[in-house]
């Protein structure tokens, strides 16, 4: 009986009472943090505690602003996902040393997208760079739209900035995979280097773009210098 | 498992209720072995009620069989009456300096020989040589003339004692108005005149202690600008001290107890703000150590017997963390979570409970079942203030060691 007893005691020293997750009609979900921080990048840790519905897509936001949100921030998608469980991912690209972030898991079922709560972490860098591979019409005049085609460039149009010569042109478009920028107007013309400068790392084209103007606008030339 | 449900609550109580109710009118005259003696000095054995020293002095309930017939005796009935082995009473005519219109009583036997000691509620009496003398209980009483008056502590008590044990040289300067000061010092005496008869007394204190397991089921209610519900159920284990005086009344104990709880609480709230739903998941994990302080009292003999305990409560805290989970969910399908940490003010909670149990002799141990409720405040709250309130219910299974 004393052993009995005394075993209670011990079991009611040590247990402990599971939390029990009331599923909704979207997947539930917490942002775990930052771990392993280094130059290379950082582990971002994310946990759908509760999902009752199909996951079509799950990953990690991070911005150095405030607001995160799909199609504004940085994102690592890690696709659909069956049922509740923690994840992970090593984010190796779009982060600056120095620079704090927030980061985030988020989750998108049909009816809901799901943020989890934000997270702050300065980082130390990361791995991959922005490369371009190649950028497209090599040639052509103001207000024309240059496709670049590369990687790890920053989904968030401001934080690319793409230089032809010494002028800045305008972002239309980013996507890890691509920028297109549009030409600024100006009076000038001749062979020039194509640069990007994404998440504070810049990279130039292998090739210069041949910019031919047959306007002469120099006071837009001027706007569109750039202080680099 | 919720035993905290909607239909939970009315079904213990009614249950505990249908349970003590026959236990109470069962237990209502604890009949123990024991004797009578008659006016013509014939002993009848048979059960006598095991009552308070006050009942006791004045009537003795008895009967001669277990299932026989109870009848009641004064002190003019009988000559004296007792429980085996553990105490006797005899018929005395109270001396008329202490108690002039009471006439007789029954009177607890302490010590028989040259000398008897009695004691009848709180007056000790000596009897020797057939002669019953009182012992004065010690009073303040005023000295000197009106202008120039002193309160001093009168111990006549003292005086009649030394005149009382010259013929063995002994004194009584240092005994004080008690029971096993004055028994010692008969005794004593009773040895020196080689007359004496030695009685078995219950212990004056008795310390038992307590081992016990159970599982605790809780609601804890928070309301402050939110209203929380929140259940927790969990297993316990609990050590318990009871401390009695068998001499007086061996069926009333002081109980204190540690028991030591472990619980997850979890709650939920949600409200709408600036158009969208706002959820929350308030998760709490503490660790305190509840100690129940209160009386215990046996509706029968020791060896088994149904019981019932009330008192209060304390449960300090030991380690506690909350974690509350928040949900902002728009009409764009947009949900935004957020987490926040120790957003409660906590304080040690303070109540009051009642327990019903049954104690068994079992394997020369005594093994025991309780069912105790509790209303405490809940742990939301600081020291001027409460937020919350809580109902437990325990459920314990342990032995007397």
């Amino acid at each position: 009986m004393k052993k009995i007893l005394a075993y209670t005691l011990l079991v009611a020293l040590t247990n402990c009472s599971e939390e029990e997750n009331t599923d909704r009609d979207y997947p539930r979900l917490l942002t775990v943090g930052v771990t392993n921080i280094t130059s290379d990048g950082g582990v971002f840790h994310g946990d759908i505690f509760s999902s009752s519905v199909a996951i079509v897509d799950h990953g990690f936001l991070w911005s150095e602003d405030a607001a995160l949100k799909l199609g504004e921030s940085e994102k690592i998608s890690l696709g659909p996902k069956t049922g509740a469980g923690r994840f992970e991912v090593m984010v190796d690209r779009n982060l600056q040393e120095g620079k704090t972030y927030r980061m985030a898991a988020y989750a998108v079922s049909e009816n809901y997208t799901v943020y989890g709560a934000r997270f702050t972490f300065t980082s130390l860098g990361c791995k991959k760079r922005p490369v371009i591979f190649d950028f497209n019409p090599k040639q052509g005049t103001s207000g024309d739209i240059i496709t670049i085609t590369g990687n790890n460039f920053s989904v968030i149009n401001k934080s690319n900035s793409a230089y032809i010569g010494e002028l800045v042109g305008k972002i239309t478009e980013a996507s890890e995979n691509q920028i297109k920028v549009s030409i600024p107007l100006t009076n000038l013309s001749g062979s020039f280097s194509l640069s990007v400068t994404s998440s504070g790392y810049t990279v130039s084209a292998a090739e210069n773009l041949f910019w031919s103007n047959n306007v002469a606008m120099p006071f837009l030339a001027v706007l569109g210098q750039s202080n680099r | 498992m919720n035993f905290i449900g909607n239909n939970f609550l009315p079904t213990i109580v009614v249950a505990v209720l249908l349970l003590a109710l026959p236990l109470s009118i069962s237990a209502q005259i604890d009949f123990r072995s024991g004797y009578v003696v008659k006016t013509n000095n014939d002993t009848i054995a048979g059960y006598v009620a095991y009552r308070s020293e006050k009942k006791n002095s004045s009537v003795c309930v008895f009967k001669e069989t277990v299932k026989g017939n109870v009848t009641s005796f004064g002190p003019g009935d009988i000559t004296a009456f007792g429980i085996d082995n553990e105490k006797s009473f005899i018929s005395i005519e109270l001396p008329k300096e202490v108690a002039p219109n009471q006439g007789q009583v029954f009177a607890r036997v302490l010590a028989e020989g040259y000398a008897d000691l009695y004691r009848h509620r709180k007056v000790f009496l000596l009897k020797k040589d057939d002669d019953l003398s009182a012992l004065p209980p010690p009073k303040d009483e005023p000295y000197g003339v009106p202008e120039d008056m002193v309160v001093k502590r009168s111990k006549k008590y003292v005086g009649i004692l030394n005149y009382f044990l010259l013929d063995c040289q002994m004194n009584a300067n240092t005994a004080g108005y008690r029971e096993g000061d004055l028994l010692e010092l008969i005794e004593a005496y009773n040895i020196c005149k080689n007359d004496f008869k030695t009685i078995k007394q219950p212990p004056g204190f008795r310390v038992d202690w307590l081992l016990f397991g159970g599982y605790l089921s809780s609601r804890l209610d928070f309301d402050y600008l939110n209203t929380i519900s929140f259940v927790g159920n969990t297993i316990t284990g609990g050590v318990g001290m009871e401390l009695s005086s068998p001499r007086f009344f061996d069926r009333l104990f002081f109980s204190m107890e540690g028991i030591f709880v472990k619980n997850f609480y979890q709650g939920y709230y949600e409200e709408i703000r600036v158009g969208d739903l706002f959820r929350y998941d308030v998760l709490f994990n503490v660790q305190s150590i509840n100690i129940p302080i209160g009386l215990r009292y046996s509706f029968k003999s020791s060896k088994s017997t149904p019981y019932l305990k009330a008192g209060g409560s304390f449960s300090p805290i030991i380690s506690s963390s909350i974690r509350t989970i928040e949900e902002r969910v728009n009409d764009r399908g947009e949900v935004n979570s957020d987490e926040f940490k120790d957003n409660f003010l906590l304080k040690h909670p303070k109540g009051v409970w009642v327990s019903l149990g049954y104690s068994h002799s079992f394997m020369k141990k005594q093994i025991f079942f309780e069912v105790r409720y509790e209303y405490a405040d809940g742990f939301m709250g600081y020291s001027l203030a409460n937020y919350s309130q809580a109902n437990n219910f325990n459920f314990f299974l342990g032995v007397r060691l």
